[in-house]
């Protein structure tokens, strides 16, 4: 258990989050006084939390670490903390969609959001809250807003991206850790984005100008103009029509539809590896799941099913979107899908390498679901099972794992146009590398397949 | 309190999409007061006779009503800053 100030929260002077022995508080400082006051006599701290827009808190008489605290806040902790260049299309959508609809809110009430970072959106019970309490100020008639550039680096931006070019420029956000550079994003959006009118204001036009007045001082004659609150009004609804008019369907995929045409598998097989995770769920009742490789999410399913929180996760942005949707349209609160590479997983990033937490980081999780993944990341990706068995050890404290015999018929695609280098890769030698991390609880051949199933725990001190 | 860069470019950019939005919401309200004065003025000069007049309606639909728009025309492409 981490204890001390996270070492992401230091920007703001308002306040900063800390956390002890597991559990994370909120400092609130005398600079926040009057508009945390604010917040919270205007009603609209009510309004978002009914509305599930903000992470709720409690007022908690615990001394905060450092000194200037007007207050602690002990607010309702995140499931797994997840960044924006994990989602998928539509989760970034709805992250903006929610931002938006706080600001909306937030104005009705006197105040306005006086960020809009999408590292202040996190899923929670399913679906994208503010997390940040204190991103709000007291709204100023006439003030423009001060988040608008943050809003469409943070979200218009790489939306359009992904929507007009590729998907799989969703991972710039990895890069550039407050936001994609407008210009950059106008230069690789295509030339008819130019003619979509919110596009071209906010994101072309607006590339223009802070190209043009970035380096320069506000002129006194714009100092004095204003913006009325109808404005502002008409800008946040702009933005939000720019945001909903982005659409993204995930194209047809050997991995989308895995699920529907694998002939690699009997359904008896399916049908076993289902009830083997429902029944290693139930007897080791997990509080948190990492299921890898998911796909569009079967498995995660059917762990989530048994109580507990499962992270869906898989390379490909189309399975994530589809595995989203339906997490959406179920209504499912304990499964976030995300996206990741495990070759290249996110790492460590930001000020310090210390803002943004590597996917290590994040765990270890108490049960690790690695299913028809063993020869991607042996065969595909050439990783010994020594370290494949250490990754999954740093991973979580239990492991589900799929061994995937040369003599599959999908081990032996992969090595259809290649040469078989793999002269280790067995059944044998596999449970030899992993019992340097591991010990094995149970076997289970699958039928009608070549394919066996494993339980392991890692081993005390490894 | 404002604790992030707004960015002079961003800040402008604001300012001028306010103002299309008053010269829009001023537009629409002078529309608005010309099409109800030309309503008016057919209202009184029609026949007392109303069984085969259609309905005439007065006030501009619900969303004409509405506030103005909130993207102006979109600037023109290739127009620097």
């Amino acid at each position: 258990m981490t204890t001390g100030v996270v070492p992401a929260s230091f920007r703001d002077p308002a306040g900063f989050v800390w956390s002890d022995n597991g559990t994370l508080y909120r400092q609130i400082n005398e600079a926040y006084h009057a508009e945390y006051d604010a917040l919270m006599s205007s009603g609209l701290y009510g309004v978002l939390v009914s509305k599930r827009l903000l992470v709720a808190h409690e007022e908690v008489a615990v001394e905060g670490p450092r000194p200037g605290a007007y207050k602690t806040i002990k607010p309702d902790r995140v499931e797994l903390v997840s960044y924006p260049y994990e989602w998928c299309f539509g989760q970034l959508r709805h992250a903006a969609l929610t931002t938006i609809e706080v600001q909306k809110l937030a104005l009705e009430h006197g105040m306005s959001l006086r960020d809009a970072s999408a590292y202040n959106v996190q899923f929670h019970r399913g679906r994208p809250v503010l997390i940040d309490t204190l991103s709000f100020e007291r709204y100023e008639e006439g003030r423009p807003w001060v988040a608008y550039r943050q809003f469409c680096q943070h979200f218009l931006a790489p939306l359009a991206l992904m929507a007009y070019r590729d998907v799989r420029l969703g991972s710039l956000l990895r890069q550039y850790i407050d936001g994609i550079p407008l210009d950059l994003a106008a230069e690789l959006l295509p030339r008819r984005t130019r003619w979509r009118p919110s596009l071209a204001l906010h994101l072309h036009a607006h590339a223009r100008m802070m190209a043009r007045y970035g380096k320069r001082e506000i002129p006194q004659s714009a100092r004095r103009r204003r913006m009325t609150k109808q404005a502002l009004t008409g800008l946040i609804g702009g933005l939000e029509r720019a945001v909903r008019k982005l659409k993204w369907e995930p194209p047809p995929s050997a991995w989308r539809d895995y699920d529907e045409t694998k002939d690699h598998y009997s359904a008896e097989a399916t049908d076993q590896k289902g009830e083997l995770v429902a029944a290693i769920v139930a007897e080791t009742k997990p509080r948190i799941v990492w299921d890898l490789g998911a796909n569009v999410g079967s498995y995660s399913r059917i762990a989530a099913s048994g109580g507990a929180f499962v992270a869906s996760f898989d390379v490909d942005p189309g399975c994530v979107e589809l595995n989203y949707r339906q997490t959406v349209a179920a209504g499912e609160t304990s499964l976030l899908p995300l996206v990741c590479d495990l070759t290249n997983p996110s790492p460590a990033l930001g000020w310090s390498h210390s803002e943004r937490m590597s996917m290590s980081q994040r765990g270890p999780v108490d049960l690790i679901l690695a299913l028809a993944l063993i020869h991607h990341m042996a065969i595909g990706n050439n990783v010994p099972f020594d370290r494949l068995g250490a990754f999954f050890a740093e991973l979580g404290d239990r492991l589900v794992i799929e061994f995937v015999p040369k003599d599959d018929p999908m081990v032996q695609t992969m090595l259809s146009t290649r040469s078989d280098i793999f002269t280790d890769y067995n059944e044998h030698r596999f449970e030899r590398a992993f019992e340097r991390w591991f010990e094995i609880e149970r076997r289970e051949p699958l039928r009608d397949s070549p394919r066996t199933l494993y339980l392991m725990h890692k081993r005390e001190g490894s | 309190m404002a604790y992030i860069d707004p960015g002079s470019g961003s800040y402008l950019l604001q300012l001028i999409i306010g103002t299309a939005l008053g010269v829009g919401a001023v537009v629409a309200l002078g529309f608005r007061r010309t099409i109800g004065r030309l309503f008016r003025r057919k209202k009184k000069d029609a026949p007392p006779v109303v069984e085969a007049a259609p309905p005439v309606v007065e006030a501009a639909p619900e969303a004409e009503a509405s506030p103005p728009p909130a993207e102006p025309p979109p600037a023109p492409p290739d127009q620097e800053g």
